[in-house]
This record gives C-alpha cells, structure tokens and sequence, in this order.
C-alpha cells in the first residue's frame, strides 16, 4: 500500500528493534564481529552500559531513584556522518536513524541487512519481540487555539474548566486484534521558554510479542503490517491544516 | 474516546518496567524529553505508599532498603534474618523470587535465609555452605531450571 510521503516529514528518529534469546555461550565479545563488518559505514564503537536503580520511597520524605549498578549489556556502533546507531544488544538488535530520515524502503532494507549480519553471528534462540518506532517533533504555532485544529489524538479537558495546559503526558496502549499488536502512542511536550511555538513529541511504537524460532525473514512481512499500523496512527491523528506544514 | 476491547492473551502486554526498559533503546534528544518526563511521572505515580505496597517490585525495594540501612554494621546473619523488613519480605513469598534472584546476580548477599523460607529448598551442596559466591551460584542455576531466570 502506498502512503502519502511528506517532503518536511516531522521524524526526528526511527527505531527497528528485535528482542532475542541468545545462546547462553555468547558473549559481548562476539557481537563485536559485527563492528568488524560495517565498521566502514559505523566507524564508532561503544559499550552500551544498562543501569538498575532502587526506588528509595518513603512516606515523609521525597521519592528518590537511586543507581545501584550497572552491567555492559552490549555495543553500540555509531556513523555520525549520517546520523544512524547499530545496537548489537545481548537481549536484541537495535537500529536507529537519527534526522534526517528517508524513506522506508531505504531505512528497512538497511536494518535488514544489518539483522541478517547480527542474526549470523549472535545465532539467536528465538525472536521474542518485534517493534517498529517513529518519534516525530511537531512545532505547532501559536497561538493555539485548539489542539483537535492539527492534532486529533490528545488529551481532553472537560468543556466547562479552563481549557490552558501548561505541560503534559500522554501515554495510550492500543491493541490491533487484526495483526496481534499494539502501539504504545506517547504524547508530550517540550519545555520551551520560546512562547512563539509549541513543540510536541508525537511518538508511536508499535509492537508484536510473539515467537519465532525459525524462518527469521517472516519477521519482515511482519514489520510491513507494524509499519501500516504506524502510519494508519499517524495519519488518523493529524488534520488537514498539520498535514499542510509536512509538504 | 471509549476503553479498547483488550481480548489480545496476557503476555501480549508489558509490565511498566518494560515500558521504561525500552525507552533507552531511542537514542535522540527527542526520545529523551519522553523517557526524562516519563521517569518523573513514575515517581510522582509511586508516592504514594499504598501504590507502592500494591507493587510487589516496589514493594521488595523499599524493604530492601530499609533492612540494608538497618543491617549494614550487623555480621550476624540471624540477627540480619531476624528484622522486619527481611521478614516482610518473606512474606511476600514467590512474587520475591525473582527479585531476590536478581538481586544475588549483582552483589550476592545474605538472602539465602530468605530463598530457603519461600521455597522450602536448598540447592547449595554441603561443601559450598558458608561460601556466599558459590551459594549465589548455586542459587541462581536452581532459579533457571525452575524458570525464574531467563
């Protein structure tokens, strides 16, 4: 299916993310073949660190999170010229494309190619979670009257309070029965002393949790209907007049 | 806007824990002001005590703490064994398996007490008893074949 591409498309990142059960002998040292292969189109190298913290609650004081440790879960290869990472993780595979973005052709044939090298080298158990992942800045004007005039998906105040919003966050899980996915749609805005403008992060991840222990490449088919679910979100959520800014 | 019909099976949905774990595989500065704001709504959502003690993960951390701070002169594990706190948690039962399991992984500790009381097992042959690396490691292959690891 076909979908209308915009010339000023408000991405600021795109994320193809893989969980997988690796075999218990593979280590971090073994996803650094995979540095070895691209590192002429990724030539930074860097260990990715995951941190655990403790949630000090306490019923007189403040809640605080304290970093209680930390472990390398995996590398992270990095092309700064073209603003895209390569996450070879212990528990997945990341790839992320910072702005600007392309297209999807371009964006998925590459993840392929780079799951393909990770999956021939990590040899993973099994496939436990798909994502697909679009963070998108829209820099609404003021002043604002109304949010529903470019986007439709927002927060609603009863009619009858004061209609002002001075921040917010917004965070909807949506189930799709059809494909057996959901989409985590998240919705907030930048603090900005700027009051010309309004810039909000309209982020839609949409997810499968399912297994796959064998035949990898359905996983793509796969994708393809997580990224019609993706675009179906976006496109519902924003108005003609939100379009426009996009052409 | 009306409540979604969720009939997709249960593991089909995350724990908020995975919601916040997945947020670091976004790398822009974009995704940061979602996972920052996202970090302080969690906060400002388990103040409240009795949120947090519905939680048996916040649940664990908060007893953890406050037997750490309470225990952490004392060498004497029964004395350690014996505070509320470390009791509480064993009140928890299987929902501190993992937790304590997870725990062992990091800084093996004296939570060998409380294994042995929620399961009613010990998996540590004769030989390690006493020896905290080998007891952890031996608790935790018991929390792999009994699934608690992955």
């Amino acid at each position: 299916m076909d979908y209308e591409t915009f010339a000023n498309a408000p991405i600021t990142e795109a994320l193809i993310d893989i969980n997988v059960e690796l075999p218990d002998d593979i280590e971090i040292s073994h996803l650094s073949l995979l540095h070895e292969r691209i590192k002429d189109r990724f030539p930074e190298k860097q260990q990715r660190v995951s941190f655990r913290a403790d949630f000090n609650l306490s019923p007189k004081e403040p809640t605080t999170v304290i970093p209680t440790a930390s472990k390398p879960d995996g590398l992270r290869f990095r092309s700064p010229i073209e603003n895209k990472i390569v996450q070879a993780r212990k528990d997945g595979f990341t790839f992320n494309k910072l702005k600007p973005y392309e297209n999807w052709k371009i964006f998925s044939a590459e993840a392929r190619d780079l799951w393909n090298m990770y999956k021939d080298i990590a040899k993973p158990n099994k496939v436990t979670k798909i994502g697909l992942r679009y963070i998108n800045r829209i820099e609404l004007p003021f002043p604002l009257q109304d949010f529903k005039e470019y986007i439709l998906t927002i927060p609603e105040i009863a009619p009858t309070l004061p209609q002002g919003m001075a921040h917010f966050f917004m965070q909807l899980l949506i189930p799709n029965q059809k494909i057996e996915a959901m989409a985590t749609i998240t919705e907030t805005m930048e603090p900005s002393s700027d009051i010309s403008r309004f810039p909000l992060i309209f982020d839609i991840d949409v997810w499968q949790q399912k297994l796959y222990t064998d035949n990898y490449d359905r996983i793509w088919d796969e994708f393809e209907k997580l990224r019609a679910f993706k675009n179906e979100i976006f496109l519902e959520s924003l108005t003609e007049k939100a379009k426009e800014m996009f052409r | 806007m009306t409540c979604a019909n969720l009939s997709l099976s249960k593991k089909s949905y995350p724990s908020f824990a995975t919601q916040i774990t997945t947020h670091d595989r976004a790398q822009g500065k974009d995704s940061l002001i979602v996972s920052t704001t996202y970090e302080h709504l969690m906060t400002y959502t388990l103040m409240p005590i009795t949120r947090e003690r519905a939680n048996p993960k916040t649940n664990f951390y908060r007893l953890k703490i406050e037997w750490e701070r309470d225990t952490i002169t004392s060498s004497f594990v029964i004395q350690a064994a014996m505070h509320p706190a470390y009791q509480q948690i064993i009140g928890m039962g299987e929902a501190a398996i993992p937790l304590i399991l997870d725990e062992i992984q990091t800084k093996p500790s004296h939570w060998f007490w409380a294994l042995g009381a929620i399961t009613g097992e010990n998996p540590v042959p004769p030989q390690d008893r006493g020896k905290l690396q080998k007891m952890a490691e031996a608790w935790i292959n018991w929390g792999r074949k009994n699934g608690y690891i992955k």
